[in-house]
């Protein structure tokens, strides 16, 4: 009894709370008249008096309930904490609300999410041309709408290295996939700076814009899949476009030859090799004999990976190339000095020789015209 | 210039007596099928050295993509590789059977080092007299042993970049990435060789520009050859020539004064 009636109150500081946090942002907005309220109109802090509080919800005639909850707290800290309710949802402005059109989970948020566009114009142009987009208006229910990945009323981050991925709600076995993956297990050590969901899907500068990988320009379709992993690993990158894989990938079919995935996986992606073991050729075999039938460890021991050679990694390559790159010098260098000299001499001859004749038959007449000599010449 | 030039383009219309004939069907048949398919192999081979130069794309993208321009450049590495044992074969036959041994003369001797100190010493000024060459002159020994050597890195390299995994499995993988490197590398040198030093020898330089036709009739008119391989046997009296036609190998044979 009395337990419940401390959360009364503290579910009613909360609303006060939020009341005082919302009330100016609230009544700009009335004032601007951006949002003619209706009649009967409840403001924001009408909407908390029970909405914030805990387990509200409603069920749906499909029987899937509706968390109807908003925490006050987490709301006054979002990105949307400015805007009034009715704002997102113009039907709900007045007490007792209508009826729901919605009859499932899926329609009503596909209903919610048709508002975000108002304002999240150029997000909204995006998403319907990504995979989710194209899936939804393709009639496919289960397609993911904006509220499936951003909670309007915190608007968290949708993938937060080492903290919840909202992508696994539906791509469950990629996401746990990638979980156990060096990028998986990096981020749920704390680090920030490693590749989640979106750093390969939606890149930087191409929010929204997630395609799958057998579409045209997709971050991840094949011929794009260096340069997608190259931002975190630039290194590799510039090895691989030097390797017979990269230049093939270049140059060749598109898709025809191996990319990053193809050797090191994808969302499972683990190191290569741990730090202090060498790389195992056997296992490195099971990798190229995917496309070069009948590849054994002889054949993986020619494989260099990312490392350039030196005088201590594959130094039969290096000093090939040393050797390949002086001979060439000197070879070429001694047949163009060779040639030039052969031109110069021809001139200096031919000048040489005009200018015998030249004296010849000035001597012959000197007592002649000079001046035909010069326009001999 | 303009007298050279009307020399070489009448070649074909001098009499018997003035003209020398260098080289025979065979060989002019050797030659056509060497530069042709060194031509397509260099079209083909350059773009995917140099990948990522425009021009190097539109090569390739115009000949229909990387498969087909690898396919071109495997027939052509054929002909190429054909030519090699054909002359192989043919070198073998004229020097065994027929016994024509003034072929040896390709075989570098130290003389070739003096004519060639002596020609950049004409070069420089510091004599008016060119070497005397006998029947191959030091650059023309270096054609055909670069391209011999040619033949060995980039046709053994190709065969091994065709064959990777077979090949591993005979000589160990370590081979595939030097065949690699070398490959391309070498054939820098080839068509850079090719073309500033033996185009304009066999046909910018004054003396046979613009077009040499001897390597295509076999022909040289007798002029031209006394300028330029005053030694050569041909040129010799048949009975001196024939005397001792190892004679240019200094340890087996007097020099001929």
């Amino acid at each position: 009894m009395i337990q419940r009636t401390i959360l009364g109150s503290l579910a009613t500081a909360l609303a006060f709370f939020a009341l005082a946090v919302l009330a100016r942002p609230t009544l700009a907005t009335d004032t601007e008249g951006a949002n003619p309220a209706p009649a009967k109109s409840v403001s924001s802090g009408d909407c908390l008096g029970c909405h914030g509080t805990p387990g509200k919800a409603m069920t749906l005639p499909s029987g899937e309930r509706i968390d109807a909850y908003i925490d006050p707290a987490k709301f006054a800290g979002s990105r949307h904490a400015g805007l009034a309710c009715q704002t997102c949802h113009a039907d709900k402005g007045a007490y007792p609300h209508p009826p729901l059109a919605a009859t499932d989970l899926r329609s009503y948020k596909a209903a919610t999410s048709s508002v975000c566009k108002a304002c999240h114009e150029a997000s909204a142009e995006t998403w319907a041309n990504n995979v989710h987009g194209r899936a939804f208006a393709g009639g496919n229910a289960k397609a993911a709408v904006c509220s499936d990945c951003h909670q309007p009323h915190t608007t968290q981050p949708v993938v937060q290295a080492g903290q919840s991925i909202a992508c696994i709600a539906c791509h469950k076995a990629v996401v746990e996939s990638y979980e156990k993956s060096v990028h998986g297990q990096l981020a749920a050590a704390g680090r920030t700076d490693v590749a989640t969901c979106l750093s390969c899907h939606s890149p930087e500068g191409k929010a929204h814009d997630l395609r799958t990988s057998r579409q045209a320009g997709s971050s991840t379709e094949k011929h794009n899949i260096a340069s997608t992993c190259g931002r975190c690993h630039p290194a590799q990158e510039d090895t691989y476009s030097r390797t017979f894989h990269g230049r093939a990938m270049l140059l060749g079919v598109r898709g025809a030859a191996p990319s990053c995935t193809d050797c090191h996986g994808s969302y499972g992606v683990q190191p290569a090799h741990a730090p202090e073991t060498p790389l195992d050729n056997a296992k490195i075999a099971q990798t190229c004999a995917k496309c070069h039938q009948g590849a054994d460890e002889k054949f993986a021991a020619g494989w260099m990976g990312h490392e350039e050679p030196s005088p201590s990694w594959f130094p039969l390559v290096y000093f090939t190339e040393r050797f390949l790159f002086f001979l060439t010098a000197a070879v070429v260098g001694f047949g163009v000095v060779h040639v030039e000299l052969e031109i110069l001499r021809w001139f200096v001859n031919l000048w040489q020789q005009r200018r015998s004749e030249r004296s010849a038959s000035g001597s012959s007449s000197a007592t002649g015209e000079p001046v035909a000599v010069e326009a001999e010449r | 210039m303009q007298r050279y030039q009307a020399q070489s383009m009448s070649a074909g219309h001098l009499a018997d007596s003035d003209k020398i004939v260098r080289f025979d069907l065979h060989q002019r048949f050797q030659h056509v099928l060497m530069f042709s398919s060194f031509f397509v192999l260099a079209f083909t081979g350059l773009p995917q050295k140099f990948y990522a130069l425009p021009i190097s794309q539109q090569i390739i993208g115009s000949l229909g993509g990387l498969e087909a321009t690898q396919n071109i450049h495997h027939i052509a590495a054929f002909v190429m590789l054909l030519d090699f044992f054909y002359h192989g074969l043919y070198l073998a036959y004229s020097l065994v059977i027929r016994r024509r041994l003034n072929m040896l003369q390709m075989v570098p001797v130290p003389q070739d080092f003096l004519d060639l100190g002596q020609n950049f010493l004409y070069f420089l000024g510091f004599t008016t007299r060119r070497p005397r060459f006998r029947r191959f002159s030091y650059l023309e020994k270096f054609d055909y042993f670069a391209v011999s050597w040619g033949m060995v890195i980039i046709g053994g390299s190709g065969i091994i970049l065709m064959f990777p995994v077979a090949v591993s499995r005979m000589i160990g993988g370590a081979i595939v990435p030097v065949a690699h490197a070398a490959h391309s590398d070498e054939a820098v040198l080839a068509v850079a060789w090719i073309f500033l030093v033996h185009l304009f020898y066999a046909h910018l330089a004054p003396n046979v520009f613009p077009f040499n036709t001897s390597i295509f009739t076999g022909v040289v008119p007798r002029e031209r050859y006394q300028e330029e391989l005053p030694l050569a046997p041909e040129l010799a009296p048949a009975a001196d020539g024939a005397a001792n036609p190892l004679s240019f190998i200094p340890w087996l044979g007097r020099r001929s004064g």
